[in-house]
């Protein structure tokens, strides 16, 4: 996944298809569907709800970290990984929704209760520390190539997201479908470092 | 070119599924908003117990209003004349009901549908909104019935007793049959309806509305996904049966009036088949339930809270811990839990000599059977006044007390069929029951350690898939806890409920709306139960006629070949296994030693004021 045209200026949005768009949002809205009415076929609503959110969140979200592990620091986030970024971002707030509004009837005392502080109160960070970045992503011009603070509060924000999914989805191994995407969403991360050491042999060549 | 086009429809194709779910769930919101209505506490339990939601959902609104025509060979019995489907099983007509001729349909549905009945927007087990309506029960639909006599008077509609001509699982297995039916469809159940209630619903300028596309489409969905359970469902239920085998103790050995909870309970609660099981209930009253009066309820006294009575009722019936988990059916379970617990107490029922006054006993008559009845019955029962406020005298050495069933010969102190408390798993029932409902935080880890130790003292035993039923319960507990985050609402402590071997005495308040009597239904009137006249060993059973004179049911004997009229098909046989009409022979056997007539009429005349 790479922009199609490149911009002289390193800090610069580069330009992009809308195709991009259009395909990330007809992922979002599939995965919203798939919540909404494939719940309807299972004995728990709100339950299924609750996880096929989190599910899609973590899929939609594993482009953009790819990109991430790949491309941060090095040859710069694109325009996929904002809107992979984004509507994981959105997908988390549906999760939340349903997390915490219903299943926990908007008592957030409660998460911290029953899951402790260790496990509930990352889950809370998440959600600033997420919205925080794609602010930041839309309102800062150089969010392709951060540097200084940001670029550390970018490392951060990807840390906290991941390590987030990781053990919500491959730690607590909840459901045969937490386990298989907790899989694929490593397996793509470790796949991206190995191409980021790879890039990196090739740049010293 | 293409591409443009390709984005176009992309766009368009996202943005029908994102208006789509966001549309779906505000109106989620819409269809089955819910709040307990007004601040008359009596009045919202009186609404509850009638017909308030408890997550038993049956069928679509509208494939109810027609199933007496699209499904009339289920529930057709060749045995019968011509009356409709919930007539035919017992169901009591609503006295909210117009005389007109019109059809049932969905803007008359509260008025037509039998009394105890409900029209919620909740998908049947998941209690899931949809637009379409759906036809469901209530605690009412068992636990309210009349009372009508040879004479022709019928009283009306009293809440809280047992229907004495409901059959319940014979209903049950017609909507099993009838839904299996693979001539039904979705356009039949439509055209029928569209047929019967155009004029009525105002569907004939626009019959293909916006309305009928969105039933059509839930009402396939729903019948897919209910054949899909109930064929599941076959592989422990087996087959339903049909015809007139539906009326045939040899098939249906319940019957009217009667229930089989612990088949019912050991399907749902621990998973088990329950065919080898006979114990068969009545469908109690549930007057002055409240806990000074009934520490522990059920014929055995193995539950001790009134909500935690009415939550195995609803789940014995066929709700769901999911359904029961929305805040309208726990508010109703609740609620209806309190009614009964107040009902015949500060909410007033009908006595025996408003309904009969001709058969009112005469005051000698009653001051001499509270004489009586303290030598004979208090000890056991408790007693009410005859004077005063007349609340339950809650006193009585051995009231409250359960006789325990005697482990040499495996009967009951009291003689009467034990097969109500010696079923097989009866012992698991406890373990699995209190299990299954997760409780929060430390509640819940005690369930947990209650789970793995069942586990280790069946090992231990022997019991290897005891064990294994224990391992699964646990992951069960797990996945329950999950999905209900701060604990089930209806959460019970494992100290309502216990495993309990016998019969447990308890007060008899309304001992005239108890017909028939003893756990089983065994003994259609109380002066038979009190042995004034003679037991009966078979008889006849459907919607009796109720004997003032008798206190009960008149249930006339077979013919000489065992065969029982149309109008009274269920052929109730004594010697069958689970409907023994002995023990209990109080004051006196039949005409054995000491049996005293003038006594016994005396005691039958103060059992008429309880």
């Amino acid at each position: 996944m790479s922009d199609t045209a490149v911009s002289t200026d390193g800090n610069a949005d580069p330009a992009h298809r809308p195709e991009q768009i259009i395909l990330t949002l007809l992922l979002f809205s599939g995965s919203a569907a798939f919540a909404v009415f494939g719940a309807l076929a299972t004995d728990n609503v709100d339950f299924f709800r609750t996880h096929a959110t989190a599910w899609t969140s973590a899929l939609l979200a594993t482009p953009a970290f790819y990109i991430f592990a790949r491309h941060f620091a090095r040859a710069g986030l694109n325009h996929w990984w904002r809107l992979f970024w984004t509507f994981g971002w959105l997908m988390i707030v549906i999760h939340f929704y349903f997390g915490l509004g219903i299943m926990h009837f908007w008592d957030p005392v409660s998460v911290f209760q029953r899951q402790g502080f260790a496990v509930a109160g990352p889950i809370f960070l998440l959600q600033v520390t997420w919205l925080i970045d794609i602010g930041l992503a839309f309102i800062r011009r150089d969010w392709r190539f951060s540097t200084g603070w940001y670029k550390w509060w970018q490392l951060v924000a990807y840390l906290i997201a991941f390590l987030n999914f990781f053990v919500s989805l491959l730690v607590f191994q909840n459901d045969i479908q937490s386990l298989v995407i907790g899989i694929l969403m490593t397996l793509v991360v470790v796949a991206a470092l190995v191409q980021r050491w790879s890039d990196g042999e090739h740049a010293h060549e | 070119m293409v591409r443009k086009y390709v984005n176009w429809a992309a766009v368009v194709v996202s943005l029908v599924l994102l208006i789509a779910s966001v549309a779906w769930l505000y109106k989620e919101a819409q269809w089955a908003q819910w709040s307990p209505s007004g601040d008359d506490v009596q009045a919202q339990q009186l609404a509850a117990f009638t017909y308030g939601s408890i997550g038993l959902e049956v069928l679509p609104l509208k494939y109810a209003a027609v199933i007496g025509t699209v499904s009339r060979s289920a529930y057709i019995m060749g045995t019968e004349d011509d009356r409709s489907i919930w007539d035919t099983y017992g169901f009591l007509p609503n006295p909210a009901a117009n005389d007109d001729a019109d059809p049932l349909c969905a803007v008359n549905a509260e008025q037509k549908l039998p009394y105890g009945f409900n029209v919620t927007n909740y998908l049947p087990k998941i209690a899931q909104k949809t637009p379409l309506e759906f036809v469901g029960l209530s605690c009412a639909a068992c636990h309210s019935g009349t009372l009508h006599t040879e004479a022709g008077t019928t009283t009306e509609i009293i809440n809280g007793m047992g229907n004495p001509a409901l059959d319940v699982i014979a209903f049950t297995d017609v909507v099993r049959s009838a839904v299996l039916d693979p001539t039904l469809t979705t356009t039949k159940i439509i055209e029928a309806y569209r047929t019967n209630c155009k004029d009525i619903d105002g569907l004939g300028f626009v019959p293909r509305t916006f309305d009928e596309t969105v039933d059509r489409v839930m009402i396939w969905a729903w019948l897919r996904a209910a054949r899909n359970q109930i064929s599941e469902d076959t592989a422990k239920e087996g087959l339903p049966y049909h015809g007139a085998q539906l009326k045939d103790a040899k098939f249906m050995p319940a019957g009217p009036s009667r229930t089989r909870p612990f088949r019912s309970i050991i399907r749902v609660a621990l998973e088990l088949p329950g065919e080898e099981n006979f114990a068969y209930s009545k469908i109690p009253a549930v007057f002055e339930q409240r806990v000074d009066l009934r520490p522990r309820s059920q014929y055995d006294g193995s539950i001790a809270d009134p909500v935690t009575r009415s939550f195995v009722a609803a789940y014995a019936s066929g709700t769901s811990l999911v359904s029961l988990s929305k805040p309208e059916m726990e508010f109703n379970i609740r609620s209806a839990a309190g009614y009964t617990e107040e009902l015949g107490i500060s909410v007033p029922v009908d006595k025996f000599v408003d309904l009969f006054p001709n058969e009112a006993p005469t005051s000698d008559q009653v001051k001499d059977g509270l004489e009586v009845y303290k030598l004979h019955c208090a000890a056991c029962h408790g007693y009410r006044p005859i004077e005063g406020d007349r609340l339950w005298a809650a006193k009585g050495e051995k009231l409250h007390q359960v006789s325990l069933l005697k482990p040499v010969d495996r009967t009951t102190p009291i003689g009467t069929d034990p097969e109500r408390i010696m079923f097989r798993y009866s012992n698991l029932l406890v373990q699995g029951l209190t299990t299954i409902l997760p409780g929060w935080d430390e509640d819940l880890e005690k369930q947990r350690e209650s789970l793995k130790q069942a586990k280790l003292e069946a090992t231990a035993q022997g019991q290897l898939a005891e064990a294994d039923l224990w391992v699964g319960h646990l992951e069960r507990l797990n996945l329950s806890a999950r999905q209900f985050r701060l604990g089930h609402p209806l959460y019970f402590p494992e100290t309502d409920v216990s495993d309990e071997v016998g019969y447990i005495n308890n007060p008899i308040p309304y001992a005239y709306l108890r017909a028939p009597y003893l756990h089983n239904g065994s003994v259609p009137t109380l002066r038979q139960l009190i042995n004034l006249d003679e037991r009966p060993q078979s008889f006849c059973r459907g919607d009796n006629d109720y004997d003032p004179a008798a206190v009960g049911l008149i249930a006339p004997p077979p013919d000489s070949n065992g065969v029982c009229p149309p109008g009274l098909p269920f052929l109730f046989d004594t010697g069958a296994r689970g409907n023994s009409n002995q023990g209990h022979n109080y004051p006196w056997a039949y005409q054995g030693a000491d049996w005293n007539e003038k006594d016994l009429t005396d005691l039958l005349a103060y059992l008429k004021t309880l």
